[in-house]
């Protein structure tokens, strides 16, 4: 397992500089419209928008890569689902075999549809959209003005302050995973040649000396927070600034003119809607 | 007196539900600017007599607290912590637990976002703390990313930023390597020095306490019994053995081997004095050769049970941490690897066990390549103890515990029956067979994980850093059942580099530094090869530097690892 802790993009860019309150608005407004659509085109094209802001953001070309490519199987199954099972389904592709008619609930052709395949196909960039709109958002912003964001929008501080603790210990318990599973390796558990189901037991057996471990450093980190002067408390200073420019602002204003705009239109003139 | 930062009146104290008081009577002063040690063996109260100079004893704990603890003008039963923390910062023993950040920055900002410094004026105290403690540049990067030593002068920084008048130190370096650890005395001397930082420093490491601190303290069993500037602190060897602390090498060494002389007044605790005074005794030595008894490798050295050719191993896009080592360990041989941080010596150790491969060159293990095994094979053959035994306790019962690879390689039960007794018989555990492993100290933590590979019946023993983090005492208990394992027959490779303890159990003596074997010799030879040594920033023994320094022109030469056997060199007229 590699620990989760991913660079963060150091180059500035348009997106990198909109203040976080922007871009965490931009990631609920792509979860909105991916619903709002059901148009393969409009899908693609919302798609190929947050691309090229990941693009233009220099985010690592190779890791967008991966990550669509990580996708592939759910695609593969998406369509292939949708493809013979969405009743939609009209024109037919390939008649694969029928099920003969003593067979409950299942008796008839098994076939493709293709109005079935589109829909899958649909699908697939309805999660690709905000797959690619996260790390997007999060690699590009200062962790510290992520936090304040979180802070600004009424989250209350422990909240924030929880997050971003994880953030800074999330890569050692990985760490700590990886040594406890080379020691349990060590003892003769060869996962490689065990079940998926005899695996699990052992995955549990992991989780002992990780939680106690983890127990046992956060009574030190107890008393390293009060040390600090640390009391939870929300009446604090924060060491960065983050304010809201005119072009966040246009931005918000903007996206949520759309965001009605592309509901208004969906529900009245079914701009959007399912097509083959 | 007027300049007494810290006044500290019958103080005592208690833990919530507790029997004993951990900290009974104490009566202290320390002046402003002063540099104290504070020495002791584990359990003597040193953490707690930290936390109560910054309030969180008795403020966040409860408990029983008589007497008064004064910092800076502030009673500390009446000031809130958050208040006293802007005046005595805390730097604790663990690099990773204190940063609670997710950037340098960030772990900087921390304190003083929590008393509402605005923020122009936390963002000047970041560069001025990172560059108190030469880590400027780095302030976006994740702790993560940093090596021990960088964590710890991080943690300083953090507690810099809030311009403390005294700073407590809890045994800062005793998780770093040497040359973490000098950093971290570099910039806590230069602290006190340049900035008049008052200094409280709970150490195990001896000759810097000596070197550094203008008074020691000893605290056992919760109670002060003595205070003194270093050279009347350390002479008191009668009173710092029974309680567990070492002093400074060359002090023992001068003691060992001078302690007839009438010239000598008073023992030298650091070696520049040592070099003072002996100059004033030399007249009165003379000096005969010495046989050393294990001055050669063995003559003709057992089968050999692992060999390396050229190894070499590159982490994926990464720089080559094994540039082609080559290494014969015999049958019943006890070898030391020693090294910074980053050398290579657990890469290395790991391709014994196959947990990786190389990227070229050849490993055998007892006569086959490594890769024609699995690793439960070789887990059979080969023994790894890691650093910390918490990671390696997967059990609720000692005796599961101890049972547990034998059950995943599946044994019969009535070998495992009899592998068990045998191995807590050998680890002295069978009186905690029931008991969960989490109800033992942390020293019996470790023989369970012992006693559970000793189960398997391996060979060969590899303990990766057991000394690290461990006071004197401990230290010396893990080097002993090494030598028990040893004389009964296994091969014993073992990592560290604390050099020092290291006489009287490993005959051998492999060096690496950046990838490669510098130095693979026995242990004599090794602690002789000091250039080779001070490449990689490993400090000899003092006893070494003592004789190299003394070694009388034409006369025999001095080889001593030990304090005692330079006794054996030298007649006192």
């Amino acid at each position: 397992m590699r620990p989760m802790y991913v660079e963060r993009v150091s180059k500035p860019s348009f997106f990198s500089r909109l203040d976080v309150r922007t871009k965490l608005l931009f990631m609920f407004l792509v979860l909105f419209l991916i619903l709002v659509w059901e148009n393969i085109f409009y899908q693609i094209g919302l798609f190929l928008v947050v691309l090229a802001l990941a693009l233009s953001a220099h985010l690592d070309r190779r890791q967008i890569q991966q990550t669509i490519l990580l996708m592939v199987p759910f695609m593969v199954f998406s369509v292939l689902i949708q493809g013979f099972f969405n009743i939609i389904g009209r024109t037919v592709m390939i008649t694969l075999f029928v099920v003969p008619q003593w067979v409950p609930f299942f008796a008839g052709p098994v076939t493709l549809y293709w109005e079935g395949l589109v829909f899958g196909l649909m699908v697939v960039f309805r999660f690709l959209s905000p797959l690619l709109t996260m790390p997007l958002v999060v690699l590009t912003t200062d962790i510290n003005d992520l936090v304040l964001g979180l802070v600004k929008m009424r989250v209350p501080y422990k909240v924030a302050f929880i997050f971003s603790i994880t953030l800074r210990f999330v890569p050692f318990i990985f760490g700590e995973i990886d040594a406890i599973m080379e020691a349990q390796r060590l003892r003769g558990l060869a996962l490689e040649r065990m079940s998926f189901f005899r695996r699990i037991p052992v995955f549990a057996s992991l989780a002992v000396p990780l939680i106690i471990g983890s127990l046992l450093k956060a009574q030190t980190l107890d008393v390293v927070l009060q040390s600090k002067a640390f009391s939870g408390s929300p009446d604090r200073t924060y060491m960065t600034d983050i304010r809201l420019r005119p072009i966040d602002y246009g931005i918000m204003v903007g996206g949520v003119a759309f965001f009605i705009g592309a509901v208004i239109m969906r529900l009245f003139f079914g701009w959007g809607a399912f097509i083959a | 007196m007027a300049d007494d930062i810290i006044v500290i009146k019958d103080f005592s104290y208690k833990y919530p539900g507790a029997q004993d008081f951990v900290l009974k009577d104490l009566n202290l002063q320390v002046q402003r600017g002063e540099f104290l040690g504070v020495m002791g063996p584990t359990g003597a109260g040193k953490t707690t007599f930290c936390l109560a100079l910054n309030g969180i004893v008795p403020h966040f704990y409860g408990g029983d607290f008589y007497g008064s603890v004064t910092v800076a003008g502030l009673d500390t039963v009446k000031h809130p912590t958050y208040q006293l923390a802007q005046h005595v910062g805390m730097v604790f023993q663990d690099p990773e637990i204190q940063l609670t950040a997710p950037t340098v920055a960030g772990e900087v900002a921390f304190a003083l976002e929590n008393i509402k410094t605005p923020a122009g004026e936390i963002k000047r105290r970041i560069s001025e703390a990172l560059r108190a403690v030469r880590l400027e540049g780095i302030e976006d990067r994740h702790p993560h990313q940093l090596s021990g030593g960088q964590k710890q002068r991080l943690a300083i920084a953090a507690a810099l930023a809030l311009r403390p008048e005294v700073m407590v130190f809890d045994e800062p370096t005793s998780q770093l390597d040497p040359v973490g650890a000098n950093e971290v005395f570099a910039i806590v001397r230069e602290l006190n020095r340049t900035q008049g930082i008052t200094i409280i420093l709970v150490s195990h490491a001896s000759e810097e306490v000596a070197e550094y601190a203008d008074r020691v303290m000893l605290l056992a069993g919760g109670q002060l019994l003595a205070e003194a500037p270093p050279p009347a602190f350390f002479q008191n060897l009668d009173l710092l053995r029974p309680h567990d602390v070492r002093p400074p090498e060359v002090t023992h060494a001068f003691q060992a081997a001078f302690h007839s002389s009438r010239h000598v007044a008073a023992l030298p605790v650091t070696l520049r004095e040592a070099l003072l005074q002996y100059d004033s005794i030399k007249p009165h030595l003379s000096f005969q050769p010495v046989t050393y008894p294990d001055g050669r490798m063995p003559a003709a050295p057992g089968e050999v049970v692992i060999q390396t050719r050229d190894l070499r191993y590159r982490y994926e896009n990464g720089p080559e941490a094994l540039q082609g080592i080559s290494l014969d360990i015999h049958k019943g041989e006890y070898i030391a690897i020693v090294g910074q941080n980053g050398a290579g010596k657990s890469t290395l150790v790991r391709h014994f066990l196959h947990l990786i491969t190389a990227t070229s060159g050849q490993v055998n293990v007892l006569g086959r390549e490594v890769t024609t095994y699995t690793v439960s094979e070789l887990a059979q053959r080969i023994g790894y103890i890691s650093q910390n035994p918490d990671n390696q306790i997967f059990c609720d019962s000692v005796r599961r515990e101890v049972s547990f690879a034998l059950k995943n390689l599946q044994f019969p039960p009535g070998e495992i029956e009899a592998r068990v007794q045998a191995a807590l018989q050998e680890m002295k555990l069978e009186w905690a067979a029931d008991h969960h492993p989490l109800t033992l100290s942390k020293g019996d933590r470790s023989r369970i994980v012992i006693a559970a590979i000793l189960a398997m019946n391996p060979e060969i023993l590899i303990f990766d850093e057991p000394t690290t983090g461990q006071d004197y005492k401990g230290a010396r208990a893990i080097l002993d059942l090494t030598r028990e394992l040893h004389q009964a027959g296994r091969t014993i490779v073992i990592i560290t580099h604390h050099l020092y303890l290291l006489p009287g159990y490993a005959q051998r003596l492999v060096v690496m530094g950046k990838g490669q074997a510098l130095l693979d010799t026995s242990l004599r030879e090794g602690f002789y090869a000091t250039d080779i040594l001070h490449e990689t920033f490993l400090t000899p023994p003092q006893v070494i530097q003592f004789a190299e320094a003394i070694q009388p022109p034409g006369g025999p030469v001095l080889r001593p690892i030990t304090a005692e056997e330079l006794a054996l060199a030298v007649t006192v007229r």
